[in-house]
This record gives structure tokens, C-alpha cells and sequence, in this order.
């Protein structure tokens, strides 16, 4: 029964064959699986390859989460190492990816990775990362400075 | 509710197609909830820059979603950190706040036993927060003290007075116990049953009542159940500073059922008091 494989295929045409178990984890599949157990070949036309090997990747390691304290501390760091790999742009389109399949594991680690990211990021280079402009006026940008004075040390104060 | 559908539009659909990713990811292309779900994960002390960035980004911080999302995931570390049981809103800062720990109840467990809280204006100048705690006390302590005492441990005292209330408020079981409480609930029962505490006193500790502002008054929520009907109830209290402000005393100025379920409804663990909103005719 484990042994039933199950061809995910991308919306660039890419196909993965994978145990069902393992495309389980993706819980669009597992729905889908639900409704109609003969399936063996699904198209995720919101998916590229080289995405969806990622993903892959990782439901393939957390395919059996042990309780125990040494898996999940040997769990851990696997994820720590497998997020290094990525710049934040290629996380956001993991994060997105992992919420189109509904990988929730997956989901929760790729916001905690972002936020690490991003946390003592100025607000240039945040608007960078997001690729969002300054949409305050110089008075507006005076007034939340001022509101979140309480934040800025002066060495942190950009200068004009 | 107006049905006609002539110039309805189609439903709008947040999910993005991966595929029209452009090769630079747009942040404003992300949907909502992956947004929440990284920025709540950012520490606090961050989100003055990213306040900073844009006036979107500064909307989402000061939004309450990011504080449910932020309770959400604070719901995993609550074993670990047990001081950290609460947050606050500041208005001057526009941030949360840490709570700092309630006083131990007779129990003396290190778990966050009030749950519900309103913060008071008084001559729109100082306010306090007046927070309900366990076993139908309600107790306050001075909003601008939660700045400094953050370490130290607050100073809570109790709201005098109101001695009548609190059995009746021991008693109430229902009105607060739907949604979110009752997880909550879920998820602290195995440590408070490994405390030596048996099911009968838990319910004693289930908070049952909900506490909301009435311009300067307060108003207090809870049910009263009997076989053959469930009531809610209203209070709303005035309270007074006396002895040169260190002690709050608080009055009833009113108390009636507000609502009567005859028979009490089936599914009472799903009674919830959603939303108050005070009106003066």
C-alpha cells in the first residue's frame, strides 16, 4: 500500500513521482485523494518545478514525524540548513507555494525564516525585500517617526 | 438586505497564481494571511521600522489581526514562558506590550487565570487597566505603571466593594467559553490536572463572565443557568479613586438580566458573548 507512487506534475510541465504518503503532506493532494482514490497523476498548474522539488524535498524528510526528542532535534536542524539555502525571494515564492498546497509545516517554517530575516532590517532595506515604495509624504514619515520614537536609538536615525 | 444583483461584481479571488509570479517578488502580490503569518512572527521591537517602510506595511502592524496571529503562535511557547501571559495596547507607542503576571491565585500556579480585560479613561487624562481575574475577582492596576513594573511585577489590587458579585460571578460558566477560551482551555488542562487539581475545581477557575467599557463605567457580562432557563446578565458599575488614589471602589449602578434562553440552548459550551456596544437613548 505504501509503496502506491503518485506523479505530481507542475504548471511548467515538470513531473515528480513520489510515494503517496509523501504527496499526502501536501494536504490539496491529500483532499483530492479523498474524493477520488484512483487518481495517480495531479496536475498543480500553480507550481513551478523548481519550486515543487523544494517542497518535495521537505515533505519527503517529514514524511514520519517521531515524537521522540532526538528526531525532532535532528528534524530541526535540517530545516535550519535547508532554509540557508535560500535568498528571501525564493522563500516567498516557497511560502507561497506552501500555502497553495497547503503544507503547513512548511508554511510555519518559511514565516519564522522571513521574520529572522527581516527583523533588524531598516525600513529601506524592508521596502527593498517586499518591493514596496515610500508612500509617505517627508510630514506623514515625521509623524511615524515621531510615533515610534521610542524605537530609534540615535545611532539608528538615518541620516537625510 | 438588498438582493438585488445587478451590479454585483464577481467575487474577487486572493489566491495568486504562482505561475504570474514576476521574477521580483511583489510584496503586495502576497496574500493577506501570508503576510500576517511572517510579520507576527517579527519581534515587537521591529515593527517601528517596518512601520517606517510603507503605509501598507504599518497597517498590517497596527492591525488586531497580527495580534490574534501573534496569540496563535504564542499559544506553542506558553509552557516555556509562562511569564509572557498577556499583551497590551499602548496607544501612545501604537504597540503591544508585554502583560506582566497577574498575582498567584490560591492555587499558586503560573498560569494566566484572568482573561479578560478593558482599559479605563478617567477625565481623559490617566487611564488604568482594570482586568478581571480568577475566582470573580476583578482587580486593576495603573496603565502607566505597565511600562516600568514590566520586570518587577505589577502592582494589582483589588476593586473593592464588590463582594456581592463574586460568587455570582464564580458561578457563570457559559458566556466565555466559546472560540478560542475553550482551546485554550484544552491545551492548559493536562498541566493543571498533573498541579493535583481534580475537574470540580477547574470549573471553578473557568472564567465565565466578559468585561466591556461603558463610557466611563463598566460593564460585566455573565450567565446564570438553571434547568429550566439560562439568563444573561448586565451590570454596569461605576468605579471611584478613595484614599488618595490607592484604592478603586467600585458600585453598582444597575444589574438585570439582559437575555433569557427558555430552555436553556443545547449546545451551551458554545454560548459566547460576542460584542458589546453601549447606547444612550
Amino acid at each position: 500500500m505504501s509503496s502506491n507512487k503518485i506523479v505530481l506534475t507542475s504548471s511548467d510541465g515538470e513531473s515528480f513521482e513520489v510515494e503517496e504518503v509523501v504527496a499526502r503532506k501536501l494536504q490539496i493532494v491529500g483532499h483530492m485523494l479523498e474524493d477520488d482514490c484512483v487518481i495517480n497523476e495531479i496536475p498543480l498548474q500553480n507550481v513551478t518545478g523548481d519550486i515543487l522539488s523544494m517542497v518535495i524535498e521537505y515533505c519527503k524528510t517529514h514524511v514520519d514525524e517521531e515524537e521522540s526528542e532526538e528526531a525532532q532535534t535532528k528534524l530541526k536542524t535540517w530545516d535550519e540548513e535547508f532554509m540557508k539555502k535560500f535568498d528571501i525571494k525564493t522563500l516567498l515564492q516557497i511560502i507561497l507555494a506552501a500555502n497553495y498546497l497547503n503544507v503547513k509545516g512548511l508554511l510555519d517554517l518559511v514565516s519564522q525564516t522571513i521574520a529572522d530575516t527581516i527583523k533588524d532590517y531598516t525600513p529601506e532595506q524592508i521596502r527593498e525585500v517586499f518591493g514596496v515604495e515610500n508612500d509617505y509624504t517627508e510630514e506623514e514619515e515625521a509623524e511615524v517617526r515621531k510615533e515610534n520614537a521610542w524605537a530609534f536609538d540615535e545611532a539608528d536615525t538615518p541620516k537625510p | 438586505m438588498s438582493n438585488s444583483g445587478a451590479g454585483e461584481e464577481p467575487p474577487r479571488t486572493k489566491k495568486l497564481k504562482l505561475s504570474s509570479l514576476p521574477s521580483t517578488s511583489e510584496f503586495s502580490s502576497l496574500p493577506d494571511e501570508i503576510v500576517l503569518s511572517c510579520l507576527a512572527r517579527v519581534p515587537r521591537s521591529d515593527y517601528a521600522s517596518l512601520s517606517l517602510a510603507s503605509k501598507c506595511l504599518r497597517s498590517i502592524v497596527v492591525s488586531p489581526e497580527i495580534y490574534d496571529v501573534r496569540s496563535l503562535i504564542g499559544c506553542g511557547d506558553f509552557d516555556s514562558k509562562p511569564r509572557k501571559w498577556g499583551e497590551v495596547f499602548d496607544p501612545k507607542t501604537q504597540t503591544w506590550d508585554d502583560l506582566p503576571m497577574p498575582p498567584s491565585n490560591q492555587y499558586n500556579l503560573s498560569l494566566p487565570l484572568m482573561f479578560e480585560s478593558a482599559v479605563m479613561e478617567e477625565k481623559g487624562i490617566q487611564k488604568h487597566v482594570e482586568i478581571e481575574g480568577v475566582g470573580g475577582r476583578i482587580l486593576w492596576c495603573e496603565a502607566e505603571e505597565l511600562d516600568w513594573r514590566i520586570h518587577e511585577g505589577m502592582v494589582w489590587r483589588e476593586v473593592m466593594g464588590l463582594k456581592t458579585l463574586t460568587d455570582t460571578l464564580c458561578a457563570s460558566k457559559l458566556v466565555n467559553y466559546g472560540g478560542r477560551m475553550s482551546e485554550h482551555w484544552k491545551s492548559c488542562k493536562r498541566k493543571m490536572v498533573r498541579h493535583g487539581l481534580t475537574s470540580d475545581e477547574l470549573d471553578k477557575l473557568l472564567p465565565g463572565h466578559i468585561l466591556s467599557n461603558s463610557g466611563p463605567n463598566m460593564l460585566l457580562f455573565w450567565d446564570v443557568l438553571s434547568p429550566k432557563k439560562l439568563e444573561i446578565w448586565c451590570a454596569e458599575i461605576s468605579l471611584k479613586r478613595r484614599k488618595e488614589g490607592v484604592e478603586i471602589c467600585g458600585k453598582i449602578e444597575w444589574s438585570e438580566a439582559v437575555m433569557t434562553f427558555k430552555p436553556p440552548p443545547l449546545h451551551q459550551h458554545h454560548c459566547k458573548l460576542l460584542y458589546s456596544l453601549p447606547h444612550n437613548l
